[in-house]
């Protein structure tokens, strides 16, 4: 189904996303295998994996370094993937921080990381860990190196959390008016900024009995240190972001499992991305579960099934009335979501496996279903 | 009254990540609480207000409303909370009313992170602080709260402890050091945190309960392992079914292939399950998968009975 997205003229980065714990790394890390199957210089940029498939890949988790995935694991399976396959595991915790050695002058550079305030919003604002992973993914794209890149985003409340999240970020650090409504009160020290005039305005007087001089020192000197020339590189290298997972070559896909939450983020994100004029390549919905048909009930087959007693044949019927009731929930929601999506975009079924999926064969289970 | 319970701390915060089921346990364990005689207060901290659907009041107020018999339930608006702290403590009206409406605010509210969490914490302490004018005993037995479930569960219980080294001194701090001193005082609040039978959530369960422990001090009462495959199959009867499995003539037969996968996903649940048990330092309890998507009242009102004869009984 999904066939054509490999093919020469497709996309040069998938995203897979959607809300937590639907299987996104796992459909990524299959989503990686077709594409080195098919050909291509492929890289997985995975978020979180659990530790088994994570070690499957041929990654360490304490390691934040691209790794080919080694060729036996294919061969074991018979396969001989005519292109590459690659896994990094992103670092979305400290690259704030790298952003910030990108775009400040040394000195300031010192100042920020230091300041107290800076410490506080780069571990809290909402959606920055997420954009930090597409800031990674923007570098390796321009670096050429790989024919086709899976991004596996992280899992956010509002899944497109990081498509906006440099504008909030330059709309926080923009606030220009901020600077200025600070700034006569400002006097630089040995120490950093004070705030000496607080006396003259009765409104930072209250605030500042409210919170304590400290903060608002704080908050003061952080927006100070945003000179234009930093403000200026951000803007663009943001833009650059946005600008690539809007372009051709990016393609989104929305991941998801039956569930009533996840089907409501999968929508939801399908409509983020169709307001922000993204590529969307389709639903995944992952860890459904098998339909039966409608009369499977009225004739249970016991047939042979002579030595079995009367409560364990109850509770075979009583389980298969639980799948069937499962397969139908869920084929009601998927219904559900394919009238919502509307014709002609692709949903297509990953099967509940018997087992965890966490290595090569797991994966290629998944990949059965995916081309 | 039996002083030792898990649960008679009167604060309990249910935590977990997202689409684990915390919604529903805290609806589940209020209504648990309630039956057993003791005034339960349930509190939303979102704005999509799940809570308030299972309860049919869409949306829950923002001054506690009942619920049902011995239950309440209110949403926290942490905008208006700061407001109304701001209004108690800038004397002058005048000032307070530009405070409160000035941008510099307003941006610096969203701006200064953890402002807002430590409004919500204040509101849920003053809940717990609050006494029956006339008997003078605690309005509220229990206070449940539904936590945000964002990237990392602990995030709002993290907070009084970052912002306290951000302001030093005034009314804030002072605030949040006595919710603070709440949240670590083990004989008013514990963590209940629910998770689900896979790998990666027993993990971040088990991190979960590290952290709250170890950096933020809070005490951990329970686990609970929500949607897990109830034991249909007795020992012998998983044997006769395997067995059955095997033959020929039974390959396609939904009734064994629909007990096989049963019995394969539960296996494989209760692996997890003993990995939780074995690492954890507190119980660990196990609610059932419903065969539905979407829970009705009564499979709520099931759990709640089940949180009650068991849970509630814990020491
Ligand atoms: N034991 C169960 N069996 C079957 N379905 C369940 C069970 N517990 C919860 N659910 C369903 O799972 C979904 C998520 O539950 P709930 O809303 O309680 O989770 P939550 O952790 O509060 O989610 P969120 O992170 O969105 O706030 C709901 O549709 C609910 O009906
Ligand atoms: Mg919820």
């Amino acid at each position: 189904m999904l066939e054509k997205i490999f093919e020469n003229n497709g996309p040069r980065i998938i995203a897979c996303c959607g809300s937590g714990g639907v299987g996104k790394t796992t459909i990524a890390a299959s989503l990686g295998i077709i594409g080195a199957l098919k050909g291509r210089k492929t890289l997985v940029l995975t978020i979180d994996p659990a530790k088994r498939l994570a070690d499957s890949l041929g990654l360490d988790s304490f390691d934040h370094e691209i790794r080919r995935v080694p060729p036996e694991k294919f061969l074991k399976n018979g396969l001989n993937p005519s292109g590459e396959l690659y896994a990094m595991m992103l670092d979305t915790k400290r690259t704030f921080d790298k952003l910030i050695s990108r775009h400040a002058s040394e000195n300031s550079q010192k100042k920020i990381l230091g300041n107290r305030y800076y410490e506080h919003l780069s571990s809290t604002l909402a959606g920055s860990r997420e954009y930090m992973a597409m800031e990674k993914l923007y570098e390796i794209y321009h670096d050429h190196e790989y024919e086709l890149i899976v991004l596996d985003t992280p899992p956010t409340r509002r899944a497109l959390d990081f498509l906006d999240t440099p504008q909030r970020l330059l709309d926080l650090l923009g606030h220009q008016f901020f600077l200025k409504f600070f700034r006569p009160y400002l006097y630089a020290g040995r120490f950093g900024f004070r705030l000496f005039t607080i006396l003259a305005s009765p409104m930072l007087k209250s605030m500042s009995q409210l919170m304590g001089n400290r903060v608002l020192e704080d908050v003061a000197e952080f927006f100070n240190l945003w000179d234009d020339v930093m403000f200026e590189g951000f803007r663009k290298r943001a833009k650059g972001v946005q600008k690539l997972l809007s372009s051709s070559d990016t393609l989104f896909f929305a991941v998801g499992n039956p569930m009533a939450r996840p089907m409501k983020e999968a929508l939801y994100l399908y409509d983020q991305i169709r307001k922000n004029h993204i590529a969307f390549g389709g639903f995944i919905i992952n860890r459904v579960h098998p339909q039966y048909p409608e009369n499977i009930l009225n004739n249970p087959d016991f047939s042979n099934l002579t030595d079995i007693d009367k409560t364990l044949s109850e509770k075979l019927l009583f389980n298969l009335k639980k799948f069937r009731n499962l397969g139908n929930s869920d084929a009601t929601a998927i219904e559900e979501m394919k009238n919502k999506a509307g014709a002609g975009i692709p949903v297509v079924q990953i099967p509940l496996f018997d087992t965890d999926i966490h290595d090569i064969d797991g994966l290629l289970k998944v990949c059965a279903h995916l081309s | 009254m039996i002083v030792n319970h898990l649960f008679n701390r009167r604060v309990i915060f249910v935590v977990g990540k997202g689409g684990t089921g915390k919604t529903t346990v805290v609806a589940a364990l209020g209504l648990a609480a309630a039956k057993n005689d003791k005034k339960v207060l349930v509190v939303e901290t979102q704005e999509n207000d799940a809570l308030g659907m299972l309860f049919g009041q869409t949306p829950l107020r923002e001054k506690p409303s009942v619920l049902g018999p011995n239950i309440w339930g209110v949403r926290i608006n942490s905008k208006m909370v700061l407001d109304e702290y701001i209004k108690r403590y800038v004397t002058v009206g005048f000032v307070a009313y530009q405070i409160i409406h000035s941008r510099v605010f307003e941006h610096f509210a969203v701006a200064a992170p953890g402002l807002k969490e430590v409004m919500s914490l204040s509101e849920i302490w003053r809940f717990e602080q609050k006494r029956d004018p006339e008997t003078d005993a605690f309005l509220y037995d229990h206070i449940i709260v539904d936590s945000p479930a964002t990237g990392h569960g602990l995030s709002l219980l993290r907070v009084p402890s970052t912002l306290k080294s951000m302001f030093q001194t005034g009314p804030i701090a002072t605030q949040t050091g006595w919710v603070q001193d709440m949240l670590q005082d083990s004989s008013r609040t514990c963590l209940l945190s629910v998770t689900l039978p896979e790998e990666l959530p027993i993990n971040e369960a088990l991190e979960f309960e590290r952290t709250a422990e170890n950096d933020l001090n809070i005490r951990m009462a329970s686990t609970i392992v929500n949607m897990v495959y109830p034991k249909t199959f007795n020992t012998d009867e998983v044997k006769a079914i395997e067995k059955l499995d095997h033959l020929e003539n039974q390959k396609n037969n939904p009734l064994i292939e629909a007990a096989r996968r049963h019995i394969a996903r539960r296996k494989l649940q209760q692996v997890h399950i003993r990995r939780l048990t074995e690492e954890s330092e507190h119980p660990v309890f196990q609610l059932p998968f419903y065969d539905t998507n979407n829970l009705a009242w009564e499979q709520i009102a099931d759990i709640a009975e089940q949180i009650r004869t068991g849970l509630l009984k814990l020491k």
